[in-house]
C-alpha cells in the first residue's frame, strides 16, 4: 500500500496517507482498543470488517481487490513440491499462517475445499498437521521463513509471491482457492474523514487500481 | 545581628526540601506514573474470572510451561557461558577488548527481529552451522532448541553486563591477598571472586530471565510458532489478541506480574545490589 499513498499524495496537493501496515487482526486489534486510533480501516478479509462493523467502529465497507492463495516455494524448490498433495507428503517442512489471522484462516479453507472437492487424497488434513513446522502469525512471517529456505513450502497470497524473487509460486487448482476479499471503510471516529473518503475514491479509480493490479491483485 | 541570624534560619527552615530536589521529585514522579500508568490501565482490562479462565485453557497451560521451559534452560547456558565471558570483559587486558565489550551489548540494542533473522541465516538449513547439523540430521530453526536460541542470544547481555560491572568493583586486593596465601588461581576464583561478584550475578540472572520470559520478536522469527513445542507466553499473547482479547489481556497481566515478582524479590532479598 505504500506506492498506494505516496501517488495519492502526488495527486492530491496537501493532502498525505500514513499507513500502519500488520495483520488486519492486529489492526482490528488497535482499532478496538483506540477507535480514533486510524481513518481509515482495510482488512485482508471481510470477517475482520464485518467485526469492526458489528462493533460500529467503522462506516460502510467497500470491496477494493481480490487476491488468490497460491503455494510458495524457495528459490530452486528444493523440496520439489508442485502441487497440493506434496504438502502432505512424508518429509515436506510446511509454513503456513496461524488460523487466527485472515491468510491462515483461507488456508485452513483451502485446504478443505481441495479435501471435499478431492484434489487431495484421504489423510491430507492429517499430513499438513505432521509437517506443519510453523503457524505464522502474519503472512510475512510464513514469506520469510520460505525465502530463506529453511522450509520446503508455505501457503500465501498471490501477491506475497510477486513481491519477492526469492520465492516461487506454485498455483493451486481455481476451485480450490477461496478468493480473498479487501474490504476498506472510514472509521466511525476518523478525524480526517474527508481525506480518507478521498483516498478511499482515490483506490477505486483507475490510476489506483493499476497500481494494485500491478501488484498482482485482482479488480473488485 | 542576633535577631538578623534567627530570621535567616527561619528562611532556611522554611525551605528545608531544596529547590532542585523539588524539581527532581516532579520529574521522578512523572517517570515512574509513566511506567505504572499503562500497566495499570491493562489491570482495568481483565477480571479475576478472566485470569482464572485463562489459568485453565490448555493453550496458555502449554505456553507457559514452554516458556518457563526454554527459560530455564536459557538461563542454564547464560550462567555457563555468560560468567566466564563477564569475567573476561571485566579482568582482561587484550587488545580488542573495547570491541568485545561492544559486541556484547549488540543483541541488546538490535531490534529482535533482526537477532532472530541473524540467528536464522547462521544456524539455518543454507547456513554454516546449521548446513552441517543439518547433514547430522539436527534442524535448529523452527523448533524449541530455537527458542532457547533466540532468548540466549537477546538476554545474555543482560547477565554479561550486570557480572562485568559487578567484577570490575571487586577488590582485586582481597583476591590478591588469597593468592599470597597460596590459594590456587581457581580456588581464588571459586571463593574469592565469585561470591564476591554473586549479587551482581543474581541481579544479572534476575534480568536475564525477565528478559527471555518476555522475549517475542527474535523467537517468532527463528523459532516460528507451533502450539506445545514453540508457542510462548509472549507469542501466545499476540496471537489470543484475535481469537480472544479478553484472554490476551489476562495473559499478558500474567506475564507482567511474574516480571514484576521477579524483579521485586531480588530488591526483597537484598542481594541485587552490586557491590
Amino acid at each position: 500500500m505504500g506506492g498506494e499513498a505516496g501517488a495519492f499524495a502526488r495527486a492530491h496537493p496537501g493532502e498525505s496517507v500514513d499507513g500502519d501496515y500488520e495483520g488486519s487482526q492486529q489492526l482490528l486489534a488497535k482499532l478496538r482498543a483506540d477507535p480514533g486510533v486510524a481513518d481509515l480501516f482495510i482488512s485482508a478479509d471481510t470477517a475482520r470488517m464485518d467485526e469492526a462493523r458489528r462493533q460500529d467502529l467503522v462506516g460502510t465497507p467497500v470491496v477494493l481487490a481480490h487476491n488468490r492463495m497460491v503455494i510458495i516455494v524457495p528459490r530452486g524448490n528444493p523440496g520439489r513440491v508442485t502441487a497440493l498433495a506434496d504438502l502432505a507428503r512424508s518429509g515436506t517442512r510446511l509454513v503456513v499462517a496461524d488460523p487466527a489471522v485472515p491468510a491462515g484462516a483461507f488456508t485452513v479453507r483451502l485446504f478443505t475445499n481441495a479435501v471435499a472437492r478431492g484434489d487431495v487424497a484421504a489423510g491430507f488434513d492429517a499430513g499438513v498437521a505432521r509437517n506443519t513446522v510453523s503457524r505464522e502469525d502474519n503472512v510475512e512471517g510464513v514469506v520469510t521463513k520460505v525465502a530463506s529456505g529453511e522450509v520446503d513450502a508455505g501457503v500465501a497470497y498471490a501477491t506475497d509471491a510477486m513481491a519477492t524473487s526469492d520465492v516461487a509460486a506454485v498455483p493451486v487448482p481455481e476451485g480450490d482457492d477461496p478468493l480473498t476479499s479487501y474490504p476498506a471503510a472510514v472509521t466511525r471516529q476518523a478525524r480526517h474523514a474527508r481525506v480518507a473518503a478521498d483516498f478511499l475514491a482515490f483506490l477505486r479509480s483507475s490510476a489506483g487500481q493499476d497500481i494494485l493490479r500491478r501488484a498482482g491483485f485482482l479488480p473488485p | 545581628m542576633n535577631h538578623v541570624g534567627q530570621t535567616h534560619a527561619g528562611v532556611r527552615a522554611a525551605s528545608a526540601i531544596p529547590a532542585h530536589w523539588v524539581m527532581s521529585g516532579i520529574l521522578a514522579v512523572i517517570a515512574a506514573l509513566f511506567i505504572a500508568f499503562p500497566l495499570a490501565a491493562l489491570l482495568t482490562r481483565t477480571s479475576v474470572a478472566d485470569l482464572l479462565s485463562a489459568a485453565r485453557d490448555p493453550v496458555v497451560l502449554d505456553a507457559m510451561r514452554v516458556s518457563g521451559e526454554t527459560t530455564a534452560i536459557s538461563l542454564l547456558l547464560i550462567l555457563l557461558f555468560g560468567t566466564p565471558l563477564a569475567l573476561v570483559l571485566a579482568r582482561g587486558r587484550f587488545p580488542g577488548r573495547a570491541l568485545l565489550d561492544a559486541l556484547v551489548g549488540l543483541p541488546l540494542v538490535l531490534p529482535p527481529v533482526v537477532a532472530g533473522l541473524a540467528l536464522l541465516v547462521a544456524f539455518g538449513r543454507t547456513g554454516p552451522v546449521g548446513g552441517a547439523l543439518g547433514a547430522l540430521g539436527i534442524d535448529i530453526p523452527l523448533s524449541t532448541t530455537a527458542v532457547v536460541l533466540a532468548q540466549s542470544f537477546v538476554a545474555g547481555p543482560f547477565f554479561v553486563y550486570a557480572v562485568a560491572g559487578g567484577l570490575a568493583q571487586v577488590d582485586t586486593g582481597v583476591e590478591e591477598v588469597a593468592r599470597t596465601l597460596g590459594a590456587t588461581p581457581w580456588r581464588v576464583l571459586w571463593t574469592v571472586t565469585i561470591p564476591l561478584a554473586r549479587p551482581a550475578m543474581v541481579y544479572g540472572a534476575v534480568l536475564s530471565t525477565a528478559r527471555a520470559l518476555g522475549e517475542f520478536g527474535a523467537t517468532i522469527t527463528v523459532a516460528g510458532n507451533v502450539q506445545g513445542r514453540t508457542q510462548t507466553m509472549p507469542t501466545a499473547i499476540f496471537l489470543a489478541f484475535e481469537r480472544d482479547p479478553h484472554g490476551a489481556v489476562a495473559l499478558a497481566v500474567v506475564l507482567a506480574i511474574v516480571s514484576f515478582a521477579l524483579l521485586l524479590a531480588v530488591r526483597g532479598l537484598r542481594i541485587a545490589r552490586p557491590l
